[in-house]
């Protein structure tokens, strides 16, 4: 994996590690090769975003990955701290989750969700949401940076 | 505390007793003064007549002394007396016979008197020069014959007063029993009043006693109803959240089932590649066990896997709409039943075009104020649903209809398809159960959504039906919604 200081570092929040895999899977299948940082709780994620030197709000561009559904705290909570920080608002972030519901949906993107995907049981379609995602990934690469 | 059935009997013939002797003691009462009035009213009679004949005896001797004495003086020759006082004295002695005569007629004691007194009447008159006209002279005549008045008159006298006594002693005795029996009423009366009053005293008591147990369980009741209301709202709200929550965290390893799967199902891909590439260049290394594992069992089992994945999913995802319709809100609006139906008819065009179904709308239906979406979705179910189970080779028959009944708006859906057994008619609206023959795509989700829809809407949904018969579900919802009735 090669890296640049301009490459976008993916921050996936994901407790199911099946989920992180199949993702990672996908991601790779479309072709991203972009570093995949993996968390499986809310505070080790907050603290690499905000504090570490790799994270996004001290280091370069970054795509964050969440899902709602956390054990230690809710992606809902996490959504809203980065939202409401100065530094870490512009890093994009994905919903990714289980449910559909529509409430839900328009609380995040109140709070300022870039894309909410809806983790599908049908993997066709889960896989073409990743494959999307790829073509979002490289529409924010900062250009002179091929991926 | 409620009184029982037999003390309130006891009450009312206690008191039906105490009344009825209240009024035995009064009409005793009554009876016992009309009686000594009588009485009295006798006594006063008897003693009036006494002085009555013992007045004529006074005048009596009166008049017999007077004849007798101008009798005597004439027979000396003194004076001769003028005639009239005489003959006064004459009258009012036959006059006083007479009366004393008709005085005394219930006593024939003094009765036998009255013959002699006569006779001396007649002698003294005669005597006395004023005999009576017709009177015969008698044969004999009697010395001293106003001396024999005196002994008659006292015999009379003395006889009429000891009547008096007698009569006046029998009275009293009597009114003495009457006192008596007048005495006893009134006290039975006072008895009879004391009881009554504490029976009915006690009786008020214990009914002011029930009435405030009542009020106070009448309250009691309230309150419970509204602590039971309460906790069925907690309950409702607490299943709706463990449906969502289940659902959405059942759906969370399916997708890794899913995911995975079709990972294994890439890989198997690979495998029967290399295994073609395999059989082609070095056929004797396979051995043919091999090749039915790559090629029919893991595909087969892969198969399995997604469909019974894919079963899970719908019914995670109908436990997870059906939570989602309890929570969401109803908003109620004039609907045109006749165009809800239709767009409901035109949504499902091509299934109907498919099944080359006939469908009537009795227009005009009846107008609802309810939620749009509710009964959409109500009727789309119970369309879909008719359209599904028809009568064999036969094109399906539907139709819509509806009628007002009082402050309720009932629409019903009928189709001439296979009908549903009566056994069935309560199972069918469960969750996941379905009814007949199961040659249909379905997962027994539609009714109970419908019924679901229907109790948030404040209806309910019923049906009519017969194995071969056809079916008629009609749904029955208030003419207008009202959201403080509704249960949230």
């Amino acid at each position: 994996m090669t890296q640049t200081q301009h490459s976008v570092t993916i921050i996936m929040i994901e407790d199911d590690e099946g989920h992180a895999l199949l993702i990672e899977k996908n991601i790779r299948r479309a072709g991203i090769s972009n570093e995949i940082i993996h968390f499986t709780d809310g505070h080790s994620a907050l603290e690499f975003i905000f504090n570490s030197d790799r994270g996004p709000v001290r280091n370069g561009p970054a795509l964050i990955l969440l899902d709602l559904n956390l054990p230690d705290m809710s992606g809902i909570n996490i959504l809203s701290q980065i939202k409401s920080d100065e530094h870490a608002r512009r890093t994009p972030v994905v919903v990714l989750t289980t449910t559909d519901d529509k409430q839900e949906i328009e609380r995040c993107y109140d709070l300022g969700c870039n894309v909410y995907i809806t983790k599908p049981v049908n993997y066709e379609n889960f896989a073409a949401a990743i494959r999307q995602l790829g073509l979002f990934l490289s529409v924010i690469q900062v250009p002179d940076a091929g991926a | 505390m409620p009184q029982s059935q037999s003390e309130q009997r006891r009450f009312r013939r206690s008191i039906m007793l105490f009344m009825a002797l209240g009024f035995a003691a009064l009409l005793g009462v009554v009876v016992s003064a009309g009686l000594l009035m009588v009485m009295n009213q006798r006594e006063s009679r008897l003693i009036t007549h006494t002085y009555k004949v013992q007045r004529e005896i006074a005048a009596l001797r009166f008049a017999s002394t007077r004849l007798v004495a101008a009798n005597l003086r004439r027979n000396q020759e003194l004076t001769i007396e003028s005639e009239a006082p005489l003959s006064n004295a004459r009258i009012q002695l036959d006059k006083s016979i007479a009366q004393l005569s008709t005085l005394t007629r219930d006593n024939p004691r003094q009765q036998a008197r009255f013959p002699l007194l006569t006779a001396i009447a007649a002698q003294i008159e005669l005597q006395a020069g004023l005999p009576a006209q017709g009177a015969l002279t008698p044969d004999a005549l009697i010395e001293r014959p106003n001396d024999l008045v005196m002994r008659l008159t006292s015999a009379m006298q003395v006889d009429e007063e000891r009547l008096l006594a007698a009569r006046t002693n029998q009275q009293r005795s009597i009114e003495r029993g009457f006192y008596i029996a007048l005495g006893l009423a009134g006290l039975l009366l006072v008895l009879v009043g004391t009881l009554t009053f504490v029976t009915i005293y006690a009786y008020t008591r214990e009914l002011n006693a029930s009435r405030q147990a009542l009020r106070q369980a009448n309250t009691g009741l309230e309150a419970a109803v509204q602590e039971r209301t309460a906790e069925l709202k907690r309950a409702n709200s607490e299943i709706q959240r463990f449906a969502y929550i289940v659902s959405h965290d059942l759906r969370s390893p399916l997708v890794n089932v899913m995911g995975f799967t079709a990972e294994m199902e890439t890989a198997t891909q690979s495998l029967t590649g290399l295994l073609d590439k395999a059989q082609e260049e070095r056929p004797d290394t396979i051995a043919p066990a091999t090749e039915t594992i790559i090629r029919e069992d893991l595909p087969e089992a892969i198969r399995f896997i997604r469909s019974s994945t894919e079963k899970m999913d719908r019914l995670i995802n109908a436990i997870l709409r059906l939570s989602r319709l309890g929570r969401r809100e109803i908003t109620p609006e004039w609907l045109e039943m006749d165009k809800v139906a239709q767009g409901v008819v035109d949504t499902l065009h091509k299934r109907i075009e498919d099944a080359h179904a006939h469908i009537e709308i009795a227009s005009p239906l009846p107008r609802v104020f309810s939620d749009r979406m509710g009964l959409e979705q109500m009727l789309a179910n119970l369309i879909e649903n008719a359209l599904k189970y028809g009568a064999g080779s036969e094109p399906p028959d539907i139709r819509i209809s509806g009628r007002t009944a009082g402050d309720r708006v009932e629409i019903s859906v009928a189709d001439k398809g296979r009908g549903i057994d009566p056994r069935d008619h309560e199972r069918v609206f469960d969750l996941f159960r379905r009814s007949g023959q199961q040659d249909r795509p379905g997962e027994g989700i539609g009714l109970a959504h419908v019924r679901a829809l229907a109790y948030r809407l404040d209806g309910t949904v019923t049906l009519d039906s017969a194995l071969g018969k056809g079916a008629t579900f009609t749904i029955n919802v208030p003419r207008q919604y009202s959201a403080a009735q509704s249960q949230p």
